[in-house]
């Protein structure tokens, strides 16, 4: 399937939408996740779950 | 019903939301019973009734300066919600946060009464904190800070006075001044318009990092030494932290645009969201009874997850939402019309269609392209050199948006 994302071009308008984005986001998603498994097998869930709810804050820009 | 339900909860800033649950969680932790996620919901229920009480205070006091600086972005300022209503919420929320903390115990009813009032004060007239420059930057933390902590701390039945709670709610509160001061970069356009007197308008760029980095090193030290059964795991990862924040404090002492700006001050609160919550994984393990390598797991990803959350926001900036394709729209912006209006944010509005030639900035032809962006305010050493915020520019049927709150 055609790969639809625009490259990132010279004064970075699209850098927040280039594969290599992607790649940085898809990590911090997984380890993100991996957190979220590791805390809620050992009973701290609330941990997880602010970990889930920080990774999604920080991909949308939160400045708080 | 439903779309009322939804203006609450967007009127509450879910992302403010989060950020003063963690404070609870925090303080639930810091008096031994992180592992007790029901033991959270009873502070929780009174930070959110408290919250809405205070944007309601502060969204009819900023009314018109909210529509300079977040046009489209408040309930009040773009006429979604009444003043009326914005009373009614803001009484009722003050009456449920006052009485479910009567039930948590009259220290519960003490510390949201106090909050209540600051928050009030810190709004409204005559007293009008927001006005005040760095008085405005310790009250705020005051009641975004000490209220959820003080909260979390009773709910779990211990003592809110005790030596080593007041230690670590001085260390958070410090840090978070140093982080609040940053967010009237944002709004300076609007604080300058109508006279509020925020410590970056009156003090400029550089002395405002320069105090940011004052808190955010005394904060982090204060936590460190008030924190219990400190690690080496623990040390290294807020150091890290604590690091990187001032890295990007030190770039955003210099003027290189409104939207670098936004990337830098979205990631230094990345770092402080992250070691908040580095402190209360730290408090929570430890109360818990874990292993050493389970918590050094735990510790050493959540550090590498806070970086490298910085490093994607520095290099990449907020994620953009890429909507749909609307065939229709591009139809019709492909009619031959151009014009081009004043928003009352100072920025301009612009649709523009065929003949259109292809845009640099988007690296694509934009007819094919709808690239809506808010261009944030470009401050200065002088308070005076301003720029043009926000621009939106339609073209076509696909659009893609950033935002930042």
């Amino acid at each position: 399937m055609r790969d639809r994302r625009p490259a990132a071009d010279a004064d970075g308008m699209n850098r927040n939408n280039s594969r290599a984005a992607h790649r940085w986001r898809t990590a911090l998603k997984l380890t993100g996740l991996v957190l979220f498994v590791l805390t809620g097998v050992g009973g701290l869930a609330v941990i997880g779950f602010f970990v889930v709810v920080l990774v999604g804050l920080s991909q949308w820009g939160s400045n708080k | 019903m439903i779309t009322r339900a939804r203006l609450i909860v967007l009127l509450a800033r879910p992302a403010v939301i989060v950020l003063l649950a963690m404070f609870t969680a925090v303080g639930l932790a810091q008096a031994g019973r992180g592992q007790d996620p029901a033991a959270l919901i009873p502070p929780l229920a009174v930070v959110f009734a408290f919250l809405l009480f205070s944007v309601a205070c502060n969204d009819l006091a900023d009314e018109a300066i909210d529509r300079v600086n977040l046009p489209g972005q408040r309930p009040l300022a773009t006429g979604a919600l009444s003043r009326r209503e914005f009373g009614i919420i803001g009484i009722t929320a003050g009456v449920v946060a006052l009485g479910i903390s009567a039930a948590l115990g009259p220290a519960a009813l003490v510390v949201t009464f106090a909050g209540m009032c600051v928050s009030a004060g810190y709004s409204l007239r005559p007293v009008r904190l927001a006005d005040r420059g760095a008085v405005a930057s310790m009250a705020l933390p005051a009641c975004y800070v000490a209220v959820p902590y003080l909260l979390g701390v009773l709910a779990a039945g211990a003592p809110a006075l005790s030596r080593g709670t007041m230690f670590l709610l001085g260390g958070l509160y410090l840090g978070f001044i140093g982080r609040i001061l940053l967010k009237d970069f944002r709004d300076v356009r609007g604080d300058v318009l109508f006279g509020k007197r925020t410590f970056l308008v009156r003090h400029g760029r550089v002395r405002t990092c320069v105090l940011s980095v004052c808190c955010w090193v005394g904060g982090t030290g204060v936590i460190l030494a008030a924190t219990r059964h400190l690690t080496l795991a623990f040390l290294l990862a807020e150091a890290g932290c604590l690091a990187a924040a001032l890295a990007l404090l030190r770039a955003l002492a210099r003027d290189r645009g409104a939207r670098r700006d936004e990337f830098l001050i979205s990631a230094t609160a990345i770092a402080g969201r992250g070691m908040v919550l580095l402190l209360l994984a730290h408090l929570s393990m430890v109360s818990a009874g874990w292993g050493v390598i389970r918590y050094d797991a735990v510790i050493g990803l959540l550090g590498l997850l806070t970086i490298g959350q910085m490093v994607s926001m520095v290099r990449y900036g907020p994620q953009t939402h890429q909507m749909s394709f609307d065939p229709e729209l591009a139809l019709a912006n492909r009619r031959p019309q151009s014009r081009t209006r004043s928003s009352n944010s100072g920025g301009e509005t612009t649709w523009k269609s065929a003949p259109v030639p292809p845009r640099a900035m988007t690296g694509q032809s934009s007819e094919s392209v709808v690239m809506r962006t808010r261009h944030r305010l470009a401050l200065i050493s002088s308070t005076t050199d301003q720029r043009p915020m926000r621009s939106r520019t339609t073209a076509a049927g696909a659009s893609t948006r950033t935002s930042v709150s």
